[in-house]
């Protein structure tokens, strides 16, 4: 393999395993950080102090910080994230029954994103290339508004004409595929917006670089200019924000699935934070944000792979 | 000093002309206006409950109808502005001053130190607005201060990339290296030379920011991590705005709007700032959008492709 | 006597920017042989840039090209439709630019981009034509060329790349090369090579060049004829001998006189040309050189010269030294 590739792949590796150790130690801290006492929290205002203590117990809050800190490492290497403070079952019991809403929507968005976003700003770039003013304040008027409408609003307006009034689409939980449609949809619309003019700019740029003049001066055909010299250059700037537009995403996905009562992470989450039921929060948000940090990951490899000078000289 | 009064006159008169820009003045002062006189003026309306009169549609005593508890929606809602807006400026000034400090830090820090906190402030940064606020709000705990601090440090990273990037910039041009070499001090140099120059930068990234944490703060209070009863915001009226939409639409409509417009307003009008400032520069949004695009570490590494105009 | 390879009369290049209209080029005509090595010498301003876009069909976003015949290789380049010339333009010209560095896509490999034109417009296989960019490397004197084709661009130096173009025009034998400045963001040395290549080109496979440059000397070693511009018009075309013995127009001999050589008085001052070339936003009556012509009369002022043939089988634009040969051009 070339060794540049070698090098990069190490280096983002590393950098990979920093981030979850970072990730593993903020929510491990989480507990612990809380104001306020977390058994007392757990076992309710009114409860006694042996109920207290017993909480305390339960929490091994008694025991010295690092043994803590052991307990719960060889917890999350067995994949036990312990037990939730509402209903006892194993958390990852819990994340694993609510996973898959949560991945539909976040799948259905990022090729919402991918595939629509994407083109429109090529397209974009390529129809306003003759300086036509309207086009443009149009198309960034458009994309404009729709980066920033709040995702609820999406939401409730879509679930409101879609699943209400003409009932094309379901309008609550995730029992089937076209469930994940209006949730997907309204989620995808902020980073689809964003994503799709930052292409745009960047294919403009592109086409203004010298290199296009020179692709130009071989006479290939619309397709074959846009498609291999074009496309892949301002491709690199929509990549940089893949990793941001999923972390949109997943953070979209928390607040749709309430509108749309979708029993996925994001549902359980909120559920938790109101309870205090912290070992589902602390699970969750491990696994939410490991998600969003290897996406992250394999899209600066992604990143690398379009664009290999990026591969020279990495921090 | 009389060349900084004719260079605000130019940008105030190309921000006239902007399409958005008198517009979204207009929008937003009108915002503050509400939020000021808004609770005295439908406060009373807004809380009287009328359980006799719940849940109506739209009507002449009620133009947007009335909620699950008979209150009125569109008085309620206007009285939220002042809620609605106040938590989010704390929040985002809060944001700016920590993090564009960090930034500063940062880059006038060691080589060692400033490849850890760059690091740091990428990991952040990738971890997006939303569930850093709901990891913070964890933490301290739901409510407003819980909200607002979480939304704070929600987009201090993105600030702190804002300013890193700035500062680099600035540090390497000719006088502040002048000026270091003279024998100025660090707390100077910022002051005297750096400060200045990325000031206005800083004001109008933060007016993309509001936009963005308006949103998010609304958010928070929608899930119910926010604001809380009895107090409300435009966000905790959606939450049973939404159950209720089929009923009732303009429940959750009328705040969700609100909340549509307001980011709208601040988002359009940093933009048009920025188009005013330097129309050659700022072609889109300016950096915050960035900050959450490119990565401060490989900053020098990656080279923008393409980018070898002479 | 055959038609000649290039026919251009009075050709005008109008770009629209943020500053308004502007014609840089404001009718040129020229020809151009079959095997013709022809330089176009001018400082920048002059419109030499353009003319040779103009002519490859490359005009930047706002440019449009005006003129009254635009011939090649028997055909209209203006009145054709673009699918019938893409084939004719894609293999029978080939284009150098002033950037090596800009020149080629950072994305692409540096084979892939070299066979693109000839696999498109002449059907060859990938193999076919991948052998045939590696000979060309190696024609240029770029070294491990197989190794080479599977590299990036950015692994090239600044010499490398701009022989990389010539070898990817080489590849599919075009009737003319244009060559915009293609020497001047290089090393001398390597200046030397590229020349050596283009006049190569030419000996070997008949190739036309139009070579445009600031570098007057280096157009009077390689080319047969020269043309001067100036102000976006052509003010002399003379053939090299004429140009290094006895150039008629007071900008060429100004230009010809202010290169310094080894016999060159080091204790005087330069010779330079006195005040500034003109704007393409200039509008100016009569001839453009005025203002700083040493041998200026009244007439320069109000009537502009027009191009005409001279006694010698030169053209020239100048109403003081003219031999009055008579009819347009």
């Amino acid at each position: 393999m070339n060794p540049k590739w070698r090098h990069f792949l190490l280096r983002r590796l590393t950098r990979l395993v920093v981030v979850l150790a970072g990730l593993v130690i903020a929510t491990f801290a989480l507990i612990h950080v809380v104001p306020g006492d977390p058994a007392r929290a757990i076992a309710g205002a009114q409860a006694d102090q042996n109920a207290v203590e017993r909480a305390r117990e339960e929490l091994g809050l008694n025991d010295p910080a690092y043994v803590q800190f052991g307990d719960y490492l060889s917890g999350l290497v067995r994949l036990d994230f312990g037990d939730s403070f509402e209903t006892d079952e194993p958390v990852t019991k819990v994340i694993s029954r609510s996973i898959g809403p949560t991945a539909e929507l976040a799948a259905f968005g990022m090729a919402i994103i991918l595939f629509v976003g994407i083109p429109l700003g090529l397209l974009g770039g390529a129809l306003s290339q003759e300086g036509n003013r309207k086009f443009e304040l149009g198309f960034s008027g458009l994309t404009g508004i729709m980066a920033a409408l709040p995702d609820y609003l999406t939401a409730t307006v879509l679930a409101l004409v879609f699943a209400v009034s003409l009932q094309w689409l379901p309008v609550a939980g995730a029992a089937t595929l076209s469930a994940a449609i209006l949730p997907a949809i309204a989620i995808a619309v902020r980073p689809m917006a964003m994503v799709s003019r930052l292409v745009r700019i960047r294919t403009l740029d592109v086409l203004e670089q010298d290199y296009i003049r020179s692709a130009r001066s071989k006479r290939l055909s619309p397709r074959a200019l846009y498609g291999r010299h074009v496309a892949p250059n301002a491709l690199a700037a929509a990549l940089s924000v893949a990793g941001i537009a999923f972390a949109a995403l997943v953070g979209g996905a928390v607040i749709v699935e309430q509108v749309f009562a979708r029993p996925g992470l994001g549902t359980e989450l909120v559920q938790g934070l109101l309870v205090k039921n912290y070992p589902v929060v602390q699970g969750i948000i491990l696994t939410l944000g490991a998600a969003i940090v290897i996406v992250n990951a394999i899209v600066d490899a992604t990143l690398a792979l379009v664009d290999p000078r990026t591969l020279e000289g990495e921090l | 000093m009389s060349e900084r009064r004719a260079r605000a006159g130019l940008v105030m008169r190309s921000f006239l002309h902007t399409p958005t820009g008198p517009v979204s003045l207009v929008l937003i002062l009108a915002l503050i206006l509400l939020a000021i006189i808004g609770p005295s003026i439908f406060g009373e309306a807004a809380t009287n409950v009328d359980l006799g009169q719940a849940s109506e549609g739209p009507s002449a005593a009620h133009p947007l109808g009335t909620d699950a508890l008979g209150q009125d929606i569109l008085a309620r809602t206007l009285a939220a502005t002042r809620l609605s807006l106040i938590l989010p400026v704390a929040a985002i000034g809060l944001a700016a001053l920590a993090g564009s400090l960090i930034g500063a830090l940062i880059s006038m820090a060691g080589p060692r130190l400033r490849r850890i906190g760059a690091g740091f402030v990428d990991a952040a940064l990738g971890f997006g607005g939303v569930l850093l606020a709901v990891f913070i709000i964890a933490v301290v705990g739901i409510g407003t201060v819980g909200a607002v601090i979480a939304v704070a440090a929600a987009f201090a990273p993105a600030f702190a990339r804002f300013t890193y990037s700035l500062v680099s910039s600035v540090n390497s041009r000719e006088y502040v290296v002048a000026a270091r070499l003279v024998g100025v001090s660090q707390t100077g140099i910022l002051r005297r030379h750096i400060f200045p120059n990325i000031a206005d930068s800083l004001a109008i990234a933060s007016f993309t920011a509001l936009a963005d944490g308006l949103i998010t703060l609304a958010a928070l209070s929608f899930l119910g991590l926010g604001v809380q009863a009895p107090g409300y915001d435009w966000g905790t009226m959606l939450t049973p705005g939404v159950k209720s939409f089929y009923v009732t639409p303009w429940a959750a409509l009328a705040p969700a709007a609100m909340v549509a417009l307001a980011g709208a307003a601040f988002a359009l009008f940093g933009d048009a700032i920025a188009r005013a400032v330097n129309p050659l520069l700022w072609v889109e949004r300016p950096s915050v959008l960035a900050a959450f695009g490119t990565r401060l570490s490989s900053d020098k590494a990656r080279p923008e492709m393409g980018d070898h105009k002479t | 006597m055959s038609a000649p390879l290039l026919e251009i009369e009075n050709l005008r290049v109008t770009l629209t920017g943020s500053a308004g209209r502007v014609r840089p080029v404001r009718g040129v005509s020229l020809s151009v042989e079959s095997g013709e090595i022809v330089g176009v010498a001018g400082e920048s301003g002059s419109g030499k840039t353009l003319t040779a876009l103009a002519i490859a069909g490359l005009l930047p976003r706002g440019g449009v090209a005006e003129a009254e015949s635009l011939c090649f290789d028997g055909h209209d380049l203006l009145r054709e439709p673009e699918g019938e010339l893409r084939t004719v333009l894609g293999t029978g010209m080939a284009i150098v630019f002033q950037d090596p560095m800009s020149s080629l896509n950072p994305a692409r490999r540096i084979g892939s981009q070299m066979i693109e034109a000839v696999r498109t417009h002449k059907g060859l296989s990938r193999s076919e034509a991948l052998k045939l960019a590696e000979s060309g490397l190696e024609a240029m004197g770029i070294d491990e060329p197989k190794r080479r084709l599977r590299q990036y661009p950015h692994e090239f130096s600044g010499g490398m790349r701009q022989r990389t173009m010539l070898a990817m025009g080489l590849m599919s034998e075009p009737k003319l090369l244009i060559a915009d400045e293609p020497t001047t963001a290089l090393d001398v040395t390597v200046q030397e090579q590229v020349i050596d290549l283009i006049s190569a080109m030419n000996q070997r496979l008949g190739t036309a060049v139009i070579l445009v440059s600031h570098n007057i000397t280096l157009l009077s070693e390689v080319c047969d004829r020269v043309l001067i511009m100036y102000g976006g018009r052509i003010v002399e075309d003379l053939t090299v001998e004429r140009l290094i013995e006895s150039p008629a127009h007071p900008y060429t001999q100004a230009l010809v006189n202010a290169v310094p050589d080894l016999q060159t008085d080091r204790d005087q001052p330069l010779s330079a040309i006195e005040g500034s070339p003109p704007q393409p936003t200039d509008q100016i009556e009569g001839c453009a050189f005025a203002d700083r012509c040493p041998i200026v009369e009244d007439r320069c002022r109000s009537d502009r010269p027009l191009l005409e043939w001279q006694a010698g089988g030169q053209r020239l634009a100048c109403w003081v030294n003219s031999s009055r040969a008579g009819s347009v051009s």
